[in-house]
This record gives C-alpha cells, structure tokens and sequence, in this order.
C-alpha cells in the first residue's frame, strides 16, 4: 500500500510543477518574442526620426 | 423621465424585431430543434428514464441556448449604419439604454419561452398544468437572469471579431448559479413537488442572484458602452 | 531594486518548499485524516488557496484600474489573473491525480470541483478576451470588467453548488470549521500557501514586464503609423 502511496503523491507533485514549469517556460518564451518585437519596432520608429 | 427613456429604447427593439421578425423566428426554431433532437440524446419511450427528473434540464438547456443566440444580436444588431455610435450619443444614461435593451429581449425570451414550454409539455408528456403559476415565476426569473448577463455581454463583445463565439463561452459560467437554481426548481415543480420548504433555497438564491448582478450591471454598463 | 525582490521572494518560496517538502517525505505519518495519498493536499490545496488570492487581488486591480484609469492597476490585474489562473490549473491537475487514487475516478462532479472548473472557464474567458481586443485602453476596461463580475460570480457559484452537491472532503482545516487536522500538521499547510504566493508574485512581476514591454510596443507602434 505504501508504495502506491507514494506514487500517486509523486504524480501529483509531478503535475503541478508541470503546469508551473510549462507556465513560465511559455512566459519566458512569449517575453523574448516581445523582446524581439520591441527592438524592430525601436529601429523602425528610430529610423522614421532620421533627417531625409 | 427615466422610465420614459427605457421604455422607448424598449419599444423601438420590440417594434424592430415583431416588424422583421429575424431574431424570433431563429431562435424559436432553434428552440424546438433542440427539444426534437433531446428525444435522440435518450429514448423518450423507456420507461427506466423518468422524464420529469430531467425535464428541469433539458428545459432550461433548450431556453439557454436561443437565448444566447437572441442576445447576441441585441447589441450587434446597432452595428450596422452606426447606430451603436447614435445610441450611445443620445442625453439618454446608458443604464437607460442597457434596461431598454433587456426589457426588450425579456419580452420576446418570455414569449418563445412560454410557447416552447408548451411544446415541450406535448412532446415529453409532461404536466404542467398543476403548477403553471409557480412554473411561470420561476421562468421568469430564471429568465431576467440570463437576460441581465446576457444583454451586459452583447455589449462587452459588440467590438469584437468572434462575437458569437465569445458571447456564448464567456456567458455560460455566469449562468451556471441561476441555472442551477432554476432547474432545480423546475423539476422539482414538475415532479409535482410545490414551492417551499427545500426549494425555497433556490427561489432565494434565483433572486439573490438576479438583484446583485443587475445592480452590477447597472453600475458596469457605462464603462462597457462607453469607455 | 526589482531584480533583488524576486531573487529574495524566490529564496522565500524555494525554501519554504524543500522544507515541507522533507516534511511530507520524511515526517509527517503515512495515512491521516482517513484519507490515503493525503500528503498531496500539502500542494493541491495551498495551489487553489493562491489561485483564490490571486482572483481577489485581480478583482482589487481592476476596481482600482476603472477607478484611476492607470494602467498599472491594468498590467497587476492581467498577471495576477493570468498567474492565478495557473495555480488554479495545478490545483485542479492534481486534485484530478488524488481523485483516481482516492475514488477510482479522473473527475466527479461535486460542488468544489465544479465551482473550481466554472471559475477556470470564466478567466480563461478573462485570457480570451483579452487576446481579442487590439485597443489598450478597451481592452484594460473590458477585462477590469469581466474580473469584477467573475470573481464576484466564482463566490455565488461556489456557495451554491455547495448546496446543490456533496462529495469532496468537508472542510478540516479548523478555520474553515473542521476538526483540524492534528497537531503540527496544518502549520506546513499555510506555509505552503505562502510559498506558493511568494512564487505566484515572482512570475506575476516577469508577467507585469511583459505587459509594460508590450504597451511600450504599442505606443511606438502609433507613434510610427502617425507620420
């Protein structure tokens, strides 16, 4: 009985760091094609300014 | 003043859909299409099914879904020619607005309501006459509270592409508590059981409901509407 | 500054964590509280404990972003729900994982599961909504909007259900009536609670950058398309 305890227990730690993990890891994912966004739109409105 | 005001937006909604009669044909149809394709979900027939039990929720699922599909169009309906924008420049408080609108749909939801109700009695061969009073309250009800959320939804989805997707997944949640509620009492009526004792739990919780997201709504709707 | 906040309240939350995490695999007994496998309710509840606060503080943010107009108010209440809406996820993953154990099935259709997958779906609906409209200042009000109706709604839906079901565990912990769960056992709990919303407010900040990133995005995106 012990054993089946425990791996019930470890599935469910399992599960919810899971859905953590995958939660930043998408977060950090989604930041950097922000990041990257931020950066071409920078230059494109940074080039607009130059004198023609 | 005020009421003057509501009843006008009212009118001008009930005149717009009894002269076209585009909402109320569809969705009434789509009302008794869903009730013919319960009788395939499980067998009328079978005498192990006891209908009545589940009377209340295929009743109240049938109501939910043209409603969703009137109130949609409640709001969407003034996109065309800009008439949202006209609506919301007139000196008339968007509460006035937003009660116009729901007197309106409250209307033809009741009146395809209570002809569904009938049919629904033939097809399933469910009395309803014994409490059709208390039965015709708890609609009520149950339908002022979809109406209320629903018509505060149109307006928060009228802006946006998926509308008639979104209306329907961000609605439903909200209907579950007066659903719930009136199901409950829904077939508890039709099991021959009156209102009281128990179920005056859930008439409580059905009026609960409908008295504070309305005031939530009355409060809310300005900023949906107009920003 | 913010930097060294997050480094602190991750060191806060990790520790707290490894420590009842010794606990359950070392400590505490096999069985308690007539339940089996119980050790996981040290995660799952602390998890919807967080998704619960979480929807509070985004309640809190959205009443204060429709009051000031300041979208800082917009981008704590996006992360704090959109976090929330995490906790709630691992909440309801691992409870799904104790039920196969504790009742055989995936899933039950009892009031706090319920009340808990209603709740998901309306700031899933919060997550959709916000994805679908373009203009910042309608979308922070809709989404202010839909936060105060949805967590004013999860409480109605939770204390209904309440009365309409009953199969999870009554409550035990003894603020919330029960029994308690014996001596030093609850303790790890809360902790648990409060490393897991140390945490919550780590990813909820990285979230907030996102949200300044991309409104800075979006101001120099109409300050290219005015020339």
């Amino acid at each position: 009985m012990e054993r089946r305890e425990l791996e019930f227990v470890a599935l469910g730690l399992a599960a919810i760091l899971t859905v953590i993990f995958s939660y930043v890891l998408m977060l950090d994912a989604r930041g950097r094609k922000l990041r990257k966004e931020l950066d071409r739109v920078r230059k494109m409105v940074g080039g607009a300014e130059k004198p023609r | 003043m005020y009421l003057r005001q509501v009843l006008t937006i009212a009118a001008k909604d009930l005149r717009a859909e009894v002269r076209t009669r585009e909402a109320v044909n569809a969705s009434f149809a789509f009302m008794l299409v869903i009730l013919v394709l319960f009788s395939f979900a499980f067998d009328p027939g079978n005498s192990e099914i006891s209908i009545p039990a589940i009377a209340g929720g295929l009743l109240w699922i049938a109501y939910s879904f043209a409603a969703a599909l009137t109130l949609n169009r409640s709001f969407a309906r003034e996109l065309q020619n800009d008439c949202l924008d006209a609506l919301l420049a007139t000196p008339i408080p968007a509460s006035a607005l937003f009660f116009g609108k729901a007197l309106a749909n409250f209307a033809l939801l009741l009146a395809m309501e209570t002809v569904s109700l009938g049919v629904f009695s033939v097809l399933y061969n469910v009395k309803i006459r014994a409490q059709i009073w208390a039965l015709l309250l708890v609609i009520v009800l149950g339908t002022w509270a979809m109406t209320v959320m629903g018509t505060l939804f149109s307006a928060l989805t009228v802006n946006l592409r998926l509308r008639e997707l979104m209306l329907p997944v961000m609605l439903y949640p909200f209907l579950i508590v007066p659903l719930s509620a009136a199901i409950t009492l829904t077939s508890d009526l039709l099991n021959g059981i009156p209102l009281g004792g128990d179920n005056i739990l859930w008439l409580k919780v059905l009026t609960g409901f409908n008295i504070i997201f309305t005031s939530l709504a009355v409060v809310l709707i300005d900023t949906v509407l107009v920003g | 500054m913010r930097e060294r906040i997050q480094y602190l309240l991750l060191t806060v939350s990790a520790g707290l964590l490894f420590w009842s995490l010794y606990r359950i695999a070392f400590v505490l007994p096999l069985e308690a509280i007539n339940v089996g496998a119980y050790q996981i309710l040290y995660l799952h509840v602390p998890s919807f404990f967080s998704a619960f606060t979480g929807f509070f503080l985004g309640l809190g943010a959205s009443a204060m972003y429709l009051k000031t107009g300041n979208f800082k108010y917009d981008s704590f209440a996006a992360g704090v729900n959109e976090v929330a809406l995490m906790f709630a996820t691992a909440g309801l993953a691992s409870g799904s994982i104790w039920a196969r154990y504790a009742w055989g099935v995936w899933w039950a259709w009892d009031h706090r599961l319920t009340s808990m997958l209603v709740c998901w779906l309306v700031y899933v609906g919060y997550l959709l909504l916000r994805k679908s409209v373009e203009e910042p200042t309608q979308r922070a009000q809709l989404s202010a909007v839909l936060s105060i109706i949805g967590c004013i709604n999860v409480a109605f839906v939770y204390k209904s259900i309440e009365w309409y079901r009953n199969l999870h565990p009554s409550p035990v912990l003894s603020f919330r009536g029960g029994g308690g769960m014996g001596p030093g056992m609850e303790a790890p709990l809360l902790w648990n609670w409060l490393a897991f919303v140390c945490l919550g407010i780590v990813i909820a900040m990285v979230r907030m950058q996102e949200g300044e990133v991309s409104r800075e995005i979006d101001a120099l995106r109409r300050q290219a398309h005015s020339y």
